[in-house]
């Protein structure tokens, strides 16, 4: 009886001790997760601010353009030179069919229409000039 | 339940639970996202470089068609007409054209303007002179074909117009001057006249300015009745809108395709989310363990913003990247049709950023929403039908 009344104690002390340190060991463990968890939060916080501040940087920075516009004034140029000489519409040459006019395949341009914006002049204007007898 | 931190704690610790997933879906939206920005950002920059650099040009370009093709101008003529006209403070005539140079047609500038005397100051900036002596030439480095040190200072440089001739690069313009002069070579008047044929008294077009840039299409007509002869004339707005609107549709055709692209992305995260039985069992516990509706609506949303965030944030920083980067050649290759040598783009950044926020908008409206719906959904029903749900009961 005795023995027994020890065995229980034992088993009870025993119990408590493993439960003691399941509790120990998955607050550990929870602990664990959840500092993963606030460090994840930190550093995913910290990577979009200085992603964010990359664009913010960037577009409210000075555009060093006035060199590059005032050879434009100098040139007295009307168009960019970001399509190829013979196919921009700048060219008088892109209306004839000597030059290539194969636009990029992905997303084509407009061919230039040598009809855009043709004005004639009043008839009085055009008898004044080149006109033979 | 607790505070918010608490929540977005308990969101954090959900995504390190399938953390793969979650960073392939973190993947798929940045890759979206910068598809979906980039034809934005290129249109708004280009339309705002176009617009800044064009500002210095001439109002309206005027020149004289005959029968269907370009002819050249008397250039006193021309003056005096384009002069008479209210509203125009000055006219000059152009001298250019398009020749054949060693690697495709360049733009042939004849420089008209006067020589400047020397003050005997030296020259700050190491830029050449823009008035090359007879038989010289300055060049922009889309003519000079591969390797700069056999083409560049000091090297001939042979053109095929009305006649072959061969000059002497006396400098070239400097790489941040590309989207201007990239394929143009500054020739000396009588030798660009020579070159392209123009006999003395001609010139190839002519450059009006007017006082007010609103006056420009109001004085086209009196220009026509100026001139005594047929033609063109093509105002700064119209060649601005040549870019903003060709690069717009451009931008405006790829939304078509990337729309269904966005919405596939969305309805994959919904199903996955319900295929995985996750959103409706843990809702379901939450709420059995007594969160409230608002608490897992917030646990739901949070852990979508931990995943959007961090990559519409790179995406974001990766497109302005991929565009605003100083010298970038790519638009070069796939938008404009350059072979090789393509000039590099210095695009104005401002006005990017609302751009930007747009496409990424677009992007994440339906993402959050696929998070939020089935969030709603089980917020609302009864936990033991969440829970049983789970053991398909």
């Amino acid at each position: 009886m005795k023995n027994s009344a020890k065995n229980g104690t034992s088993l009870s002390n025993r119990h408590s001790a493993d439960r003691a340190e399941f509790d120990s060991k998955e607050a550990s463990f929870s602990s664990d997760r959840f500092d993963a968890a606030a460090k994840l939060l930190s550093a995913t916080t910290v990577f979009t601010v200085l992603c964010l501040a990359a664009p913010l940087v960037v577009s409210f920075s000075a555009f060093e353009s006035v060199e590059t516009a005032n050879l434009v004034r100098e040139l007295n140029a009307s168009d960019l030179s970001i399509v190829p000489s013979g196919r921009s519409p700048r060219s008088p040459e892109s209306a004839e069919r000597s030059v290539d006019l194969d636009f990029s395949p992905f997303l084509p341009l407009d061919r230039f229409d040598p009809k855009f914006l043709l004005i004639e002049p009043p008839e009085s204007s055009k008898t004044s000039y080149g006109k033979g007898p | 339940m607790t505070g918010r931190t608490s929540i977005w704690l308990w969101a954090a610790r959900d995504l390190l639970r399938s953390p793969w997933q979650s960073l392939l879906i973190g993947a798929a939206l940045a890759s979206v996202i910068v598809a979906a920005s980039v034809p934005v950002l290129f249109s708004r920059g280009l339309s705002e470089s176009a617009k800044n650099l064009l500002q210095e040009g001439p109002s309206i370009v005027a020149r004289r068609i005959s029968a269907g093709q370009w002819a050249p101008i008397p250039v006193e003529e021309a003056v005096e007409a384009a002069e008479s006209v209210p509203g125009v403070t000055s006219a000059r005539p152009r001298i250019w054209g398009t020749v054949g140079g060693p690697d495709g047609p360049v733009t042939v500038v004849g420089q008209t303007g006067q020589r400047p005397e020397k003050t005997g100051k030296p020259k700050k900036s190491a830029e050449p002179t823009l008035f090359p002596a007879r038989g010289e030439a300055i060049v922009g480095y889309g003519t000079l074909s591969g390797n700069e040190s056999e083409q560049g200072e000091g090297n001939p440089l042979a053109l095929h117009g009305e006649k072959s001739l061969s000059f002497e690069i006396a400098g070239t313009f400097d790489k941040k001057h590309s989207m201007a002069v990239h394929d143009v070579v500054l020739l000396h008047e009588d030798d660009a006249r020579e070159l392209l044929g123009l006999a003395p008294g001609f010139a190839s077009d002519l450059a009006i300015r007017v006082f007010h840039e609103q006056e420009a299409d109001a004085v086209l007509p009196d220009l026509a009745d100026a001139f005594p002869w047929p033609s063109r004339m093509t105002t700064r707005g119209e060649t601005l809108k040549m870019y903003t609107a060709s690069t717009a549709r451009r931008g405006g055709l790829f939304y078509l395709v990337l729309a269904p692209c966005i919405l596939a992305l969305a309805l994959i995260c919904a199903a996955g989310s319900r295929a995985s039985g996750r959103g409706d069992y843990e809702a379901g516990l939450l709420k059995a363990l007594g969160w409230t509706t608002r608490d897992i609506v917030r646990l739901f949303v949070y852990r979508a913003i931990l995943v959007a965030a961090p990559s519409s944030a790179a995406a974001s920083a990766l497109s302005v990247f991929l565009m605003f980067r100083p010298g970038i050649a790519w638009p070069g290759y796939l938008f404009f049709g350059w072979k090789h040598n393509p000039p590099g783009f210095f695009m104005d950044p401002s006005g990017a950023i609302p751009a930007l926020m747009l496409s990424v908008a677009a992007v994440l409206t339906p993402y959050l929403a696929s998070a939020l719906w089935p969030a709603v959904a089980c917020a609302s029903a009864d936990p033991c039908e969440l829970l049983r749900r789970e053991d398909g009961l």
